[in-house]
C-alpha cells in the first residue's frame, strides 16, 4: 500500500486519459486502474453501454459472465457486436469481452464460462464491483447478500431498462468518498451507508409515501415494484411480459397497495401500462442515458471519488428526469 | 413504443450531424441503435491520442485519421445498412451552404467552438431546419433545441466575452498562475519563436526610454553571432526574468500594497551549470514529424512525471533546454510558431517560464499537466456526459422527425443533485425578440470615425463578434467591401483599398448616425450597424477602440483586455459551462439555457417553494449569475 501512491502512470495512459484526469484526478484514475468488476445477468442495452464507458475510462478488469448465445435481438439492442455473430454459437460474454477489449488494451476484459448462478461464494473474493444486468429479483438479492458476505467490500449494482423506464440498485455497503468541491469550498471526506436490495425493498411503503412532497418517494420506484412482483410471482423470465398482462399488473398494483395500507392511484394505470407494452425492448437512447449514469457510478465507486448514487436511481423517458431515491430515507440529522 | 407511421418517419430522416468527437461519436451510435438510417456528418478534425478516453469508435491506430470517416466506418460494421456519408471538412466551407441545409429534417451539433456554432445557427435559421444543440464539460451537461419563431436561437442570449486580464497584471503585476501562463505565452514564447518582428512588451526596457529605443532592446530576442544556443538561453533568461523584473520594481507605485517580486539571474539560480546537458540519442526509425513533436526538455532531463511540481532550479533547466532544443531540433519554425497545447516542448516552455515567473512573484507554481490544462484552455471531457447527452439529443430528434413539437425539451445532466435530480428538463425558451440574429434589432457601433478605417471594423467587430465569415458591406447605395473567389481583379484591388480607408474620408462620409448594411450570403445574414462617433477610447478596457451595442448587453464578466483573449478551441467536445475562469468557452449556449432555469425557478416560486431552494442549487447557478441579471 505504502507504494500505491507514488506508482505513476505510465506515458501511455497519460496520453490517453488526460481529458478525464483533469475531471477525477490521478489519485482517482490509479484507484479505478486497480479495480476488478465483475458483470453477470444478461448483457442488455444499458449493460453494454456501462461497460463501454467503464472500459474506456479504464478500470482495472473486467469479467463477463453470460453464456447465452449471441441472437439477432441481442445484437440490435447492443451496439458492440457486428451482425455476422448471429448464431455463431458464440456466447454473449465471450463475443463482448473480445469486443470490448479492443476498446481499451490497458484494461483486462475477459470472458468466464457457466452462469453467474452457479458461481460459488469464493468466486466474487477477486472483484471489487458486481454488476448484474437483467435478471430475477431473487438472483439480485442472493448475488447481493454474497457481496455483503464476503472479507472485503464488493460493491454490488443491478441495473435494467424496460422501453422508456430504466433502473439502477447500488448497494456500496460502508462507502468512503471525498466529494467534487463545489465553487469555492474544500470538501470534506465523507462516509455513506447502504442497506441491501432486501433491506430495501421490505421497507414499507407509507412512510415513503408520508413524507413531505418534494421528498417524497417517486412513483416510478413503487412501480418497478409491482412489476417485480408479478414477475416472480407468474414465473416469468424478466421481460416477459406483453401489453396482454396489463390486467395482471394492475391486479398485482392493487393486493400490493392493499397491503401496504396505500391508494393503489399513487401508481398510474399508465406507466404499467408502458412496461407492459415495452416487454424486453429498451429505447437505445434511454439505454445510453442510464447506462451513462450506471458507469459513472461504477468509477464513483472504485475511485472513491464524487458523491454516490443511493441506493436507487430511476429515469423516465415520459417525464424526462433521472432522480434518485433513497430507500429507507436517511433519517434526518 | 414508437408506432409503426413513427418508425417510418425515423427511418426516412435526413440528419445532419455536425461534429463527430466526444458527442458526435456517441450520437452516431445512439442514432443509428434508434432506427435513423440516413446520416450526413461533417468534422474537419482528425483523431488525437486524448481522443480515445471517449471517443469510442475511434483506436489508436486511426490516429491522424478523418474523425468524420473513421467514425462512419466503424459504425457501418455494427449497422451495416445505414446510410451514412462522412464529410471530412469545415462547416463554415461554403459548399455547406443554405441549400444544403435545406435537405435535412433536423440538424444536430457536437462542435467544440463557439464561432462554428453561430455559423450552424445561423444556416438553420435561414433554411428553417430544425437544430439541436448540446455541450457538455466534466459531469455537466445539456442539449437544446433551436427551431425558428418558436424558440430561442442559439445567439438569444450572447455569452460572457471570453476572459481576459489588464495588460498591467500580465505585465507588472501577476497575482495568479494563470497570470504568469498568459504571460509566458503571449510574452516571451510569441516573442522567440512567433510571428517575427512583433514588438512586445518586454521590449523597451532600455534606461534610456526616451526616443529611439536601442538596438539591443528590440533585437534581444535574436541569437547573436557565435553565441551558443545556451549562452542564448541564459541571456534570455538572465533579461525576462532578471533585468525586466528589477526594471518593474522601479516603479515604486506598484508595490505600495503589493509583495515586491524577486528578480531572477541565471548564475544565482544555477551556479554550477552553464553547458549543456548531454545530448540524448535520437531514436532510430521514428519518421521525422514524430521526431520534431516528441522532444522534450523535460523528458531529456528525467523529469518524466506530469504531475510532480518542478523546484526552481528545475523549472530553470527545463526552460534552459527547452529554448536549446527549440533551436537546434526546431530551427526552421522560428519565427512562424504559435503556441499548441499538443506541443510537448512549447508546453514545457510556457510551464517552465510561467514558473520562474510565479517564483519572482511569490505565486503558487504548478505541474506540467496543470500548466498545460490552463495554457491549452483544455475542456474536461469524460465518455458518460457525452453519452447521457447524445441520448438527450436523439430524443429530441425523434420528436421533430415524428413531428411531436409539443412535446421538446431543453434537457440537463447535473453534476450535484438538483433536489432528488440528476437528469432534468423544462419547455425550450421562446425567441428573445430583442436578438439580432433571429430578429431585426439594431446594433449600434460606437467608433471614432476619423481614426477608424473600414479594414478595423471588419476584422474587430464584424468578423470577431458577428461571426460573420464572409461578409459584404453597404453604405447608402454603394457596395463598399465583398469577399468572395468571383472577384475581379479590379474589384479587389478597390476592396482593399476600401479597407484601408478611414471611415469619414469615403467619398460619402461615414459618421455619426450612419446606417452601415452588413450582408453575409453565406449564412443568409443581415445587420445594419447603426454608428455613433465617439472620440475618446479607455485602451485597457476598450482595446479594441471600438464598441458594439446591441439591444441585448453583452454580460460584463471580465471587462478589459489585450492579452489572453481567445476562447477555448481545444476539444472535440465542446462545451457549454464553465468551471474555471480561464475556460470561458462556449458559453452562449448556456446563456439560454440559465435563462430556462431562472424560468423554473420562477415556476417553482408560484408554488412557494423559492425560498426553500437547496444550497446546491445556488452554487450551480454562481457561475452566471451576470447573465441571470440582465434577462
Amino acid at each position: 500500500m505504502a507504494d500505491e501512491g507514488n506508482a505513476m502512470l505510465t506515458e501511455q495512459e497519460a496520453a490517453v486519459y488526460d481529458r478525464q484526469i483533469r475531471v477525477w484526478g490521478v489519485e482517482a484514475q490509479k484507484r479505478m486502474s486497480k479495480s476488478n468488476i465483475l458483470v453477470g445477468g444478461a448483457i442488455t442495452g444499458i449493460i453494454a453501454e456501462a461497460l463501454k464507458n467503464i472500459v474506456l475510462a479504464g478500470v482495472g478488469s473486467v469479467t463477463l459472465v453470460d453464456d447465452t448465445p449471441v441472437s439477432a435481438e441481442s445484437i440490435a439492442a447492443t451496439f458492440i457486436l457486428t451482425p455476422d455473430l448471429i448464431d455463431s454459437g458464440v456466447s454473449m460474454g465471450a463475443a463482448c469481452a473480445a469486443a470490448l477489449q479492443d476498446f481499451n488494451p490497458m484494461v483486462a476484459v475477459r470472458s468466464e464460462e457457466g452462469n453467474i448462478v452457479d458461481k460459488a461464494p469464493d468466486f466474487y473474493d477477486f472483484f471489487s464491483v458486481v454488476l448484474l444486468g437483467r435478471a430475477p429479483l431473487d438472483l439480485q438479492k442472493k448475488i447481493n447478500g454474497i457481496c455483503r458476505s464476503r472479507g472485503h467490500k464488493v460493491a454490488f449494482f443491478s441495473a435494467d431498462v424496460r422501453g422508456g423506464i430504466g433502473q439502477i440498485f447500488v448497494d456500496l455497503q460502508t462507502h468512503n468518498y471525498t466529494p467534487f468541491p463545489k465553487p469555492d469550498t474544500t470538501p470534506e471526506p465523507q462516509t455513506a451507508q447502504y442497506p441491501s436490495l432486501e433491506e430495501a425493498l421490505s421497507f414499507s411503503w407509507k412512510p415513503l409515501l408520508e413524507q413531505k412532497r418534494k421528498e417524497r418517494t417517486d412513483s416510478l420506484f413503487f412501480t418497478m415494484r409491482v412489476l417485480e412482483r408479478f414477475e416472480q410471482a407468474e414465473k416469468r423470465r424478466p421481460g416477459a411480459v406483453s401489453a396482454a398482462d396489463l390486467p395482471g399488473l394492475l391486479k398485482t398494483r392493487d393486493d400490493m397497495a392493499k397491503s401496504q395500507d396505500v391508494l393503489p392511484e399513487m401508481i398510474p394505470d399508465e406507466l404499467l401500462e408502458r412496461l407492459a407494452d415495452a416487454g424486453p425492448g429498451e429505447l437505445p437512447a434511454v439505454s445510453a442515458i442510464v447506462g451513462g449514469i450506471l458507469g459513472q457510478e461504477i468509477l464513483k465507486s472504485v475511485s472513491s471519488k464524487g458523491a454516490p448514487v443511493e441506493n436507487f436511481f430511476l429515469y423516465s423517458l415520459t417525464k424526462h428526469t433521472g432522480l434518485i431515491e433513497r430507500v429507507p430515507p436517511l433519517k434526518k440529522s | 413504443m414508437a408506432s409503426k407511421a413513427e418508425r417510418d418517419a425515423i427511418k426516412v430522416a435526413k440528419v445532419l450531424m455536425v461534429g463527430a468527437g466526444g458527442i458526435g461519436c456517441e450520437l452516431l451510435k445512439t442514432l443509428v441503435m434508434s432506427g435513423f438510417q440516413d446520416i450526413e456528418l461533417i468534422d474537419m478534425d482528425t483523431i488525437e491520442v486524448s481522443n480515445l478516453n471517449r471517443q469510442f469508435l475511434f483506436r489508436k491506430k486511426h490516429v491522424g485519421q478523418s474523425k468524420a470517416q473513421v467514425a462512419r466506418e466503424a459504425v457501418l460494421k455494427f449497422r451495416p445498412d445505414a446510410k451514412i456519408v462522412a464529410h471530412h471538412a469545415n462547416v463554415k466551407d461554403p459548399q455547406f451552404d443554405i441549400d444544403f441545409i435545406k435537405r435535412f429534417t433536423v440538424v444536430l451539433n457536437g462542435l467544440d467552438n463557439v464561432e462554428a456554432r453561430r455559423h450552424v445557427n445561423r444556416l438553420c435559421l435561414a433554411a428553417g431546419v430544425p437544430l439541436v444543440e448540446s455541450g457538455t464539460t466534466g459531469y455537466v451537461g445539456q442539449a437544446d433545441v433551436h427551431i425558428k419563431g418558436r424558440f430561442t436561437c442559439f445567439e438569444c442570449y450572447p455569452p460572457p466575452p471570453p476572459k481576459s486580464f489588464p495588460t498591467c497584471t500580465i505585465t507588472n503585476t501577476p497575482s495568479q498562475p494563470v497570470h504568469c501562463i498568459v504571460w509566458a505565452k503571449e510574452l516571451p514564447f510569441a516573442k522567440l519563436f512567433g510571428e517575427a518582428g512583433l514588438a512586445n512588451d518586454l521590449d523597451m526596457r532600455s534606461d534610456d526610454q526616451a526616443e529611439e529605443p536601442l538596438e539591443e532592446d528590440t533585437n534581444w530576442h535574436r541569437v547573436k553571432e557565435n553565441e551558443t544556443p545556451t549562452a542564448y538561453a541564459c541571456r534570455v533568461f538572465d533579461k525576462v526574468f532578471g533585468h525586466n523584473v528589477a526594471k518593474t520594481l522601479e516603479m515604486d507605485d506598484l508595490w505600495k500594497n503589493r509583495q515586491r517580486p524577486k528578480p531572477l539571474y541565471i548564475d544565482e539560480v544555477l551556479p554550477e551549470t552553464s553547458e549543456p546537458p548531454a545530448k540524448r540519442p535520437r531514436t532510430e526509425g521514428a519518421n521525422a514529424g514524430d521526431e520534431e513533436r516528441s522532444v522534450s526538455a523535460a523528458s531529456n532531463l528525467g523529469l518524466r512525471d506530469t504531475n510532480q511540481v518542478w523546484s526552481l532550479q528545475e523549472n530553470a533547466r527545463v526552460f534552459l533546454e527547452s529554448v536549446r532544443l527549440f533551436l537546434e531540433e526546431r530551427a526552421s519554425e522560428i519565427g512562424s510558431l504559435r503556441f499548441d497545447k499538443d506541443d510537448t516542448l512549447a508546453v514545457e516552455f510556457v510551464t517552465s517560464a510561467s514558473n520562474l515567473r510565479d517564483i519572482s512573484f511569490g505565486i503558487q507554481t504548478q505541474s506540467l499537466f496543470a500548466a498545460k490544462g490552463i495554457a491549452g484552455n483544455i475542456v474536461h471531457a469524460i465518455a458518460t456526459t457525452n453519452a447521457i447527452v447524445a441520448g438527450m439529443i436523439v430524443i429530441e430528434a425523434t420528436k421533430i422527425v415524428t413531428g411531436q413539437m409539443d412535446k421538446l425539451k431543453t434537457h440537463w445532466c447535473e453534476q450535484f443533485l438538483r433536489r432528488k435530480m440528476l437528469l432534468w428538463s423544462i419547455d425550450p425558451n421562446p425567441p428573445n425578440p430583442k436578438c439580432y440574429v433571429c430578429s431585426d434589432t439594431p446594433l449600434f457601433l460606437e467608433v471614432d470615425t476619423n481614426k477608424a478605417t473600414l479594414g478595423e471594423v471588419l476584422q474587430k467587430i464584424v468578423k470577431k463578434k458577428l461571426a460573420v465569415v464572409s461578409p459584404m458591406v453597404l453604405f447608402g447605395n454603394s457596395i463598399l467591401y465583398e469577399t468572395g473567389d468571383d472577384l475581379d481583379e479590379d474589384e479587389q484591388r478597390s476592396y482593399a483599398a476600401n479597407a484601408a480607408k478611414v471611415l469619414s474620408q469615403f467619398p460619402t462620409p461615414i459618421g455619426h448616425n450612419s446606417l452601415v448594411s452588413i450582408d453575409d450570403s453565406q449564412q443568409d445574414f443581415r445587420c445594419t450597424l447603426h454608428i455613433v462617433h465617439r472620440d475618446v477610447f479607455d485602451e485597457e478596457k476598450e482595446p479594441d477602440m471600438m464598441v458594439l451595442r446591441g439591444e441585448i448587453p453583452a454580460v460584463k464578466a471580465g471587462e478589459g483586455t489585450a492579452n489572453g483573449t481567445e476562447a477555448a478551441e481545444d476539444d472535440d467536445d465542446d462545451l457549454t459551462i464553465i468551471d474555471n475562469a480561464v475556460q470561458e468557452v462556449d458559453a452562449v449556449q448556456e446563456t439560454s439555457a440559465k435563462a430556462g432555469k431562472r424560468k423554473r425557478d420562477e415556476e417553482d416560486g408560484d408554488h412557494g417553494s423559492r425560498k426553500k431552494r437547496l444550497p446546491e442549487e445556488k452554487e450551480t447557478e454562481d457561475v452566471d449569475t451576470g447573465v441571470i441579471d440582465l434577462l
